[in-house]
């Protein structure tokens, strides 16, 4: 799987290719030096086999008589002239001047008979029983005298040393191939790697950007180079994206702030009216569902102007030593209220000493409150749901978790989202902002909230807290 | 009982005049903030409900201006933000309460109520209801002389009750006075709450005080005989 993996990056692909097009070059190099080596061996042999062929045909045209066998192996050297060396007639037949027990060292070939009836000296190649290994060069040579066929010429040439020359080209070629396309694998992520650290660099501070300040830029648009380039690129997303995400949140800090003026007289209207004036019931009734809905939208708004807020670092803490123990027991009490309705049962595990933390005691219940409401209406009808709070050394930990359907990992990264709920097809109730607004809560008190969580296997938030530093 | 209002949207104005009014206050209305000033210095009002974002002068400025001048008239700020900073100098500068926007009206009248209190003889320590009592200081709850025993929200919900007893109290009221939030699904839990609190105090024991007015809310009170 990591393997598979590591050949998604480009630097491995680089490395790849390079190492592939290395191996091709080095086939046809190979390959045609090994051509060219063994086309030059054997023209050397067909050369040295026509001059001493020729030598020999010189000698045995002077009329040397008896003489001729002692001057051809003076020439040649004994062990050669018996093996290699063949003086015949017209026919074929060995010459009776080399009296030397007459022995046929190879057939003469039909061919090479043809050519010498013409004037025409014939090259073979003699492998097979009785021949030395690698097979013998043979030449077979016409020798003319005054347009008259005199003799033929046969001299040969054990292939033995042009096999080991090639065997040994071949030998050090394997060996050294392999070593070569290491070199090159090698080379090539080296340098891959050294062309693509910019590039990873500029991924790794991008990511730094997007998780922290969207103000920050990348480095490097001053390069006038393809890096230089895509840094300046980037760099304009992110002021578009900057400029997107700040009118997004001046639009809702705005929006809230101007809603609230409608609202106060809507719900001042609707209130005086129920308070003071004489209605009938149904008037009665209207305008209580009015006021009813007016204070939910009054609420909302309550919501999304402390999201702003909180995006913006404009949120002033109250802060004052809360106990976080009994304000889980408390929040307990009133969450399984919901949970006695959706038939779900809440369990709390609640350590007997306090938990001091400085922040906001009605904010914290709200946290705990979202988290607790939010496992109960996802767990499902029957879910089990255990809220735990525990003390470590400097931190708090606040724990909720549930026995429901769980989430896939899609939907987990969703979750924080505004207006995000979970399955569209499930009753209406909440806002989609229980959640995102209890993690603004909790970063407001310098603490994180996270999620883990699979499908099938239930749902477990985790929410930290610093501890209030304890005074001595 | 003579009422300044400075505010400049008139619907506002109009309808906090109006719901003044109904409880028989006597109401004057200014737009803005120089008005206001004036009213307030030349007039005797026993108390002035001040909006803070006003053309001209702002809030801040008349509360300012006032106690310069040497007005003792208790100010109620109404301000649009729930901004820490903004309630604090409001204070700071010598008003005497404020009130975010929007808000319940029933909230509205307490806080006037309780400010033109002042300077009356303090409240008696002990809140009473029928032969139900509550002791603030030593936090003991009594019912025909039986102790009851309750859990600190159950509390906090019958201290609000007893100070308000007669008044009819909205769940959303409720909840930003006991539990210092509202948000929509909170609200459920209240009735629950109500419930267990009617148990200790009502279950046994006649005539019942807690009683629920429906699609309003809950009031405590001795039945009308």
């Amino acid at each position: 799987m990591t393997r598979l993996a590591s050949l998604r990056t480009v630097r491995a692909r680089l490395t790849l290719w390079y190492t592939a097009v290395f191996t091709g070059l080095l086939l046809i190099f190979g390959a045609t030096a090994f051509v060219l080596l063994d086309r030059g061996l054997r023209v050397t042999v067909d050369d040295s086999l026509l001059s001493v062929a020729r030598a020999v045909a010189t000698s045995s045209a002077q009329p040397a008589g008896p003489n001729l066998a002692d001057t051809i192996e003076a020439m040649l050297g004994p062990a050669f002239a018996e093996r290699f060396f063949q003086l015949l007639d017209p026919l074929g037949r060995p010459d009776p001047r080399l009296s030397r027990g007459g022995h046929t060292a190879f057939p003469l070939s039909e061919t090479a008979l043809r050519n010498a009836a013409i004037g025409t000296e014939t090259f073979e190649t003699i492998r097979g029983p009785g021949v030395p290994a690698g097979g013998v060069r043979l030449l077979t040579l016409p020798v003319v005298d005054r347009g008259r066929l005199v003799h033929l010429v046969q001299v040969g040439m054990p292939l033995e040393r042009v096999e080991q020359a090639r065997a040994r080209f071949l030998l050090v070629s394997a060996t050294l191939a392999p070593v070569a396309l290491a070199f090159a694998a090698l080379g090539g992520w080296f340098l891959a790697g050294r062309a693509l650290a910019p590039v990873d660099a500029m991924v790794a501070a991008a990511r730094r950007i997007g998780a922290e300040d969207l103000s920050l830029r990348l480095a490097g648009p001053e390069r006038d180079d393809e890096l230089g380039r895509l840094a300046n690129v980037l760099n304009e997303m992110l002021e578009r994206l900057q400029r997107a995400f700040t009118a997004a949140r001046q639009f809702s800090a705005d929006a809230a702030h101007e809603l609230r003026t409608p609202l106060t007289i809507l719900k001042g209207e609707l209130e005086v009216a129920l308070h003071t004036a004489p209605l009938a019931a149904e008037y009665r009734g209207a305008l209580e569902s009015c006021l009813e809905e007016v204070n939910r939208l009054a609420a909302l708004i309550e919501d999304l102007l402390f999201l702003a807020r909180a995006d913006a670092d404009a949120v002033t803490l109250a802060r004052e030593p809360v106990d976080l123990a009994a304000l889980a027991t408390d929040a307990a009490t009133a969450l399984r209220v919901l949970a006695e309705r959706a038939a779900a049962t809440l369990v709390a595990h609640v350590p007997p000493h306090p938990v001091i933390i400085s922040g906001s005691a009605p904010l914290l219940f709200r946290v705990l409150f979202n988290v607790g409401e939010n496992a109960i209406k996802y767990g499902g009808a029957g879910c089990a749901v255990d809220l735990t709070v525990h003390a470590e050394a400097d931190r708090a930990l606040l724990r909720v978790r549930d026995n429901g359907p769980g989430m896939a990992a899609a939907e987990q990264a969703r979750i924080f989202d505004r207006f995000y709920r979970g399955d569209p097809a499930r009753e209406r109730g909440g806002t989609g902002l229980g959640l995102p607004l209890a993690r603004s809560i909790v970063r407001l008190h310098g603490g994180d909230m996270t999620v883990e969580s699979a499908p099938g296997q239930g749902t477990c938030f985790y929410v930290w807290l610093p501890l209030a530093a304890r005074r001595t | 009982m003579h009422i300044l209002i400075v505010e400049d949207e008139p619907k506002v104005a109009s309808f906090i005049r109006r719901g003044l009014e109904a409880e028989h206050y006597e109401v004057d209305v200014a737009h803005d903030g120089t008005t206001g000033l004036n009213r307030a210095l030349t007039a005797d009002f026993d108390l002035v409900v001040l909006d803070v974002m006003l053309p001209g002068r702002n809030g801040l400025d008349v509360v300012r201006e006032l106690r310069a001048r040497g007005s003792k008239v208790p100010i109620l700020l109404l301000t649009a933000r729930a901004e820490v900073s903004d309630k604090v100098s409001g204070l700071d500068l010598g008003a005497d309460d404020y009130l975010t926007k929007p808000f319940e009206f029933a909230e509205l009248l307490a806080r006037v109520r309780a400010l033109l209190r002042r300077g009356a003889p303090a409240a008696p320590p002990t809140l009473v209801l029928a032969d139900l009592s509550l002791d603030p200081a030593t936090r003991k709850v009594v019912r025909a002389g039986q102790p009851i025993e309750l859990s600190p929200r159950e509390y906090a919900l019958l201290e609000f009750f007893l100070r308000n007893r007669g008044r009819v109290l909205s769940r959303t009221l409720i909840a930003q006075h006991v539990w210092g939030l509202d948000f929509d699904t909170f609200t459920n839990v209240i009735d629950v709450y109500v419930n267990y609190l009617r148990r200790k105090i009502d279950a046994g024991f006649e005539p019942k005080l807690l009683h629920t007015v429906r699609g309003v809310g809950y009031v405590l009170k001795e039945p009308e005989r």
